[in-house]
């Protein structure tokens, strides 16, 4: 096949690029700040791209332009909440993030609260959201790269997991972020000349596009629909999983640092904000394109749960080359997503757990290194294992559930720690870890596992009294962190904290005056 | 007792007072503009979840109502981001300047 010889080829050459740059990133780290921050020296227009490149996954393009194309209209819910998190992350977290923590979320929460506690359920949050985000993606990616390349699907995890990890482990945050500028470049570049070459078939109308999809199929692709997001409140509590999931995701927060300054860091959220949002419009022409032009039931019948979509559309409307050129953008977007995701694993396992907790903050720069690139390996091999263990599951839900306890898990605690005076250390752990315990047990409880995944049938289960209808956790799971965070909070005191708080609102403006600014901050919240 | 305090952390009080004023500006701004995202996205969401006959009114051949508000939602998230980076550029930078 003509095509696929084309297709790998074209992933050859990303791969010759990244890993050119991973050799050159690899001799420029030569400290934590330079391994989980590319120290500092990120500019916000790179920084933008980067954090597009992190955030749009595979999902974002095959993704949604198959639901699109199946459903209509419904697909754009997905694009719509995948944005909304990102003003929030802008005006909630950003700053206050890049000008109180080092790297990762737990040091603002942990600033002016006993460390130790804080860090390990803060830990606990990050690592369950990587987790479950990680294992759908490998997954997806083997079974799509069996689809668009016919390697088998073990092989293609494995090679997945081993490029991901040479980026990490010999290049860290330097190498990723260019990994992920390079990808998002590819990404959007092909997404605008797919989205172009679909709209000169309407007259670059993209109306004439939707008049001829409702003439084809029907004025319903047009209106929401059912199918996509059933239930009422299930659409609410999974909008509310997108915006606040997104608002705290650690890939994504991991990227604040960076960057020089906050001012650098606000900056590069907008531009982030502006590639996401145009991406997401053109996946919606690239969607209604490939229901016109190559048709619903051609795309179904392609396999994969409609992700062939996009890729078929390509076929049409450029040939083989592009269809080639989109499957290996498809490649390094799965590639870029999961070495994002795996250096935030990283910087949890490395600077929370064993710096600040089990080393209680005495760790040696060579020492904070050497754990990081081991950490690095056994979360590469964990998501290989993971990846292949799960092979033809149904794990679609489980990159919801990674949102659900980001939202649920993180977003409470970061959001209080930074905002309100009276927040407490039993608080901080204890909405994390209600906020991740409530997210897993309402999904095991809901249709999703039982009816989906155990088999159960719907009409057995729905009368028991433990039944849970909804299938997003987050309208639960995040009010009751929330509650939980506020109750503790008010029936504890913490002298320490609260005296810190004018401190930390002090820094959330100016940064950090010297370098070692936080030190004797930690020292007396952990006294 | 609280409130003792910070002047023996910060440097001039007034430069504490100055602090903790544009602190209080700044999250200000931030809950207006958080709200502001809130109410459009849930006020979509609303609609799809509980009118979605009037989400898919057809306004004309190739347009229904949700085809316009959708966009629009995502439009009006960078634009509340603009309004932001815009607003801490000049005025909250200013403040940081001159609280250094």
């Amino acid at each position: 096949m003509g095509s696929s010889t084309l297709s790998i080829g074209f992933f050859f050459a990303f791969m010759a690029l990244t890993l050119g740059i991973t050799y050159w990133a690899a001799r420029r780290t030569r400290t934590t700040e330079h391994f989980f921050a590319a120290g500092g020296q990120v500019t916000p227009w790179q920084n933008g791209w980067a954090l597009a490149g992190d955030f749009l996954s595979a999902a974002a393009l095959l993704g949604i332009a198959g639901i699109v194309t199946s459903n209509g209209f419904d697909g754009m819910i997905y694009s719509i909440g995948w944005l909304v998190g990102w003003p929030i992350i802008l005006f909630l977290i950003v700053e206050p993030l890049r000008n109180v923590g080092r790297f990762t979320f737990a040091d603002v929460v942990a600033y002016r609260l006993r460390q130790r506690p804080v860090r390990l359920a803060g830990a606990v949050g990050t690592l369950a959201v990587i987790l479950f985000y990680l294992i759908a993606q490998m997954v997806a990616t083997g079974s799509l790269i069996k689809l668009l390349f016919g390697l088998p699907y073990t092989w293609s995890v494995v090679v997945v997991g081993s490029v991901m990890l040479v980026y990490v482990l010999f290049g860290g945050m330097l190498a990723t972020t260019w990994v992920q500028v390079v990808k998002a470049a590819l990404l959007m570049g092909g997404g605008i000349l797919l989205a172009f070459l679909v709209l000169t078939h309407f007259d670059m109308n993209p109306l004439k596009l939707f008049a001829a999809a409702s003439e084809k199929y029907g004025t319903k692709v047009l209106q929401p629909g059912s199918k996509v997001v059933s239930g009422q409140w299930d659409a609410i509590s999974l909008g509310l999983g997108l915006m606040f999931g997104t608002a705290a995701m650690p890939h994504v927060l991991m990227r604040a640092y960076t960057v020089k300054d906050a001012k650098a860091a606000r900056l590069s959220i907008l531009y982030a904000t502006g590639l996401i949002g145009v991406f997401h419009l053109m996946v919606f022409i690239i969607g209604f394109g490939a229901m016109v032009l190559v048709g619903a039931d051609a795309v179904a019948k392609a396999g994969g749960g409609g992700n062939m979509a996009a890729p078929l559309l390509a076929l049409t409307v450029g040939g083989n080359a592009f269809f080639g050129f989109i499957c290996a953008v498809a490649f390094a977007t799965m590639l870029a997503v999961v070495a994002g995701l795996t250096l935030s694993g990283v910087a949890t396992l490395c600077h929370d757990v064993w710096t600040n907790v089990i080393r209680n903050g005495a760790a040696s720069e060579a020492e904070q290194l050497k754990v990081a690139r081991v950490a690095t390996v056994v979360i590469s091999i964990f998501a290989i294992m993971l990846g292949i263990a799960f092979e033809g599951q149904n794990v679609a839900f489980m990159a919801g559930l990674a949102f659900s306890i980001a939202c649920a898990a993180n977003f409470p605690s970061l959001v209080l720690s930074i905002t309100w005076r009276r927040f407490t250390t039993p608080a901080a752990v204890a909405s994390i870890l209600v906020g991740t315990l409530s997210s897993l047990v309402l999904i095991y409880l809901s249709p999703t596992i039982q009816v989906d995944i155990l088999g159960k049938p719907l009409a057995a289960i729905e009368h028991q009294w433990w039944f849970v209808s909804l299938r997003n956790p987050a309208i639960i799971s995040m009010p009751l962190s929330f509650a939980v965070a506020i109750l503790l909070s008010l029936v504890t005191r913490e002298k320490n904290a609260n005296l810190a708080f004018d401190e930390m609102q002090r820094r959330i403006l100016l940064g950090p005056v010297q370098p070692t600014t936080s030190e004797p901050a930690r020292a007396k919240s952990a006294a | 007792m609280d409130r003792v305090i910070p002047g023996n952390a910060g440097p001039a009080p007034s430069g504490v007072a100055l602090a903790r004023k544009l602190a209080r500006t700044r999250l200000t701004v931030a809950l207006v503009l958080s709200v502001a995202m809130i109410v459009i996205y849930f006020g979509f969401m609303a609609l799809f979840a509980f009118d979605k006959p009037l989400l898919g009114t057809i306004l004309m051949p190739g347009l229904s109502l949700c085809i316009v508000l959708g966009p629009l939602v995502i439009i009006s998230s960078f634009v509340l981001c603009l309004v932001y980076v815009l607003w801490a550029n000049r005025v909250l930078d200013a403040g940081i300047r001159e609280l250094r």
